[in-house]
């Protein structure tokens, strides 16, 4: 599987990619993009499986990049991993058609309850 | 209902949350309150960001230059020897305060309403706030780290 990491913090994608590995998904391909713009690219390229993108981003938020990717009646499986994590963000994520809302700060068992019967 | 929150109430939440964040994305089993500084914290590295909602706020994380260095490399995972270079501390000093955010934002929301996260920024020196801003400060201690932690909000009227 291919994972495409999307965040404009450097930090937060060595983060995540490392938090993967140390869930038991080190096996995995991971391909990183810095907004949403850069992710839709990714994904209309081909090859990618599964997004993981962060929430408030510049020129495309996470939001709007899946909500622009369902519009295109793209359906890859997508997971928000952001320090949002209220209710309300929650519902907004679900209603859009994420899998999941991972807030920050996260640890590795979180990723592989949420990211497991996924990825696996 | 929202309420007007004092820059006390917004310091105890930024406290919250930098424990929270200390323990499970730093891995420091120890956080220590310190109380406020003698004097407001000036020429130290800091990194910063906004809620913005009807009730409004800056929030922040500044320490010394080395302790800046140790907090980047705690929440990436590196070891003391690696180099680290000044635009990957800006980068993860930003995002320290971005979760630091994201749990205030969870924790004031019932309290405030909805706030929007703002993009954060690291800068070095002090901030000067005005007679109409309330300038809220604790020093905390991270592990082994002294940082400082700043609320900036309007003052009430």
């Amino acid at each position: 599987m291919t994972i495409l990491v999307v965040d404009d913090s450097k930090a937060m994608r060595m983060i995540v990619k490392r938090t993967l590995r140390q869930a038991g998904f080190g096996d995995h391909d991971v391909v990183e993009a810095v907004n949403g713009v850069e992710g839709m690219s990714a994904v209309e390229a081909g090859g990618i499986d599964f997004v993981l993108s962060d929430w408030n981003m510049p020129e495309m938020s996470g939001i709007e990049f899946l909500e622009g990717l369902r519009e295109k009646g793209n359906d890859i499986q997508f997971g928000f991993v952001t320090s949002e994590g209220t209710p309300e963000m929650h519902q907004r994520a679900e209603d859009a058609g994420a899998l999941f809302l991972i807030s920050k700060p996260f640890t590795a068992d979180t990723f592989e309850e949420k990211l497991g019967a996924i990825i696996s | 209902m929202t309420t007007t929150e004092t820059g006390a109430d917004w310091l105890d939440s930024v406290t919250h949350a930098a424990e929270e964040l200390a323990q499970v994305a730093l891995g420091f089993m120890g956080v220590e309150l310190l109380g406020p500084p003698d004097e407001l914290p000036k020429g130290m590295y800091g990194s910063y960001i906004q809620l913005v909602g009807e009730s409004s706020v800056h929030i922040g994380l500044c320490a010394e230059e080395d302790e800046c260095v140790h907090l980047s490399k705690a929440l990436l995972g590196m070891e003391d020897g690696e180099d680290i270079t000044r635009e990957e501390i800006a980068d993860a000093m930003g995002e320290i305060v971005n979760i630091i955010a994201g749990s205030v934002k969870t924790r004031m929301v019932d309290r405030v309403g909805e706030l929007t996260i703002g993009l954060p920024v690291h800068f070095f020196g002090h901030i000067q706030c005005s007679d109409h801003q309330e300038l809220s400060v604790e020093v905390i201690r991270l592990g082994e780290i002294d940082a400082v932690i700043i609320a900036l909000c309007e003052r009430e009227s």
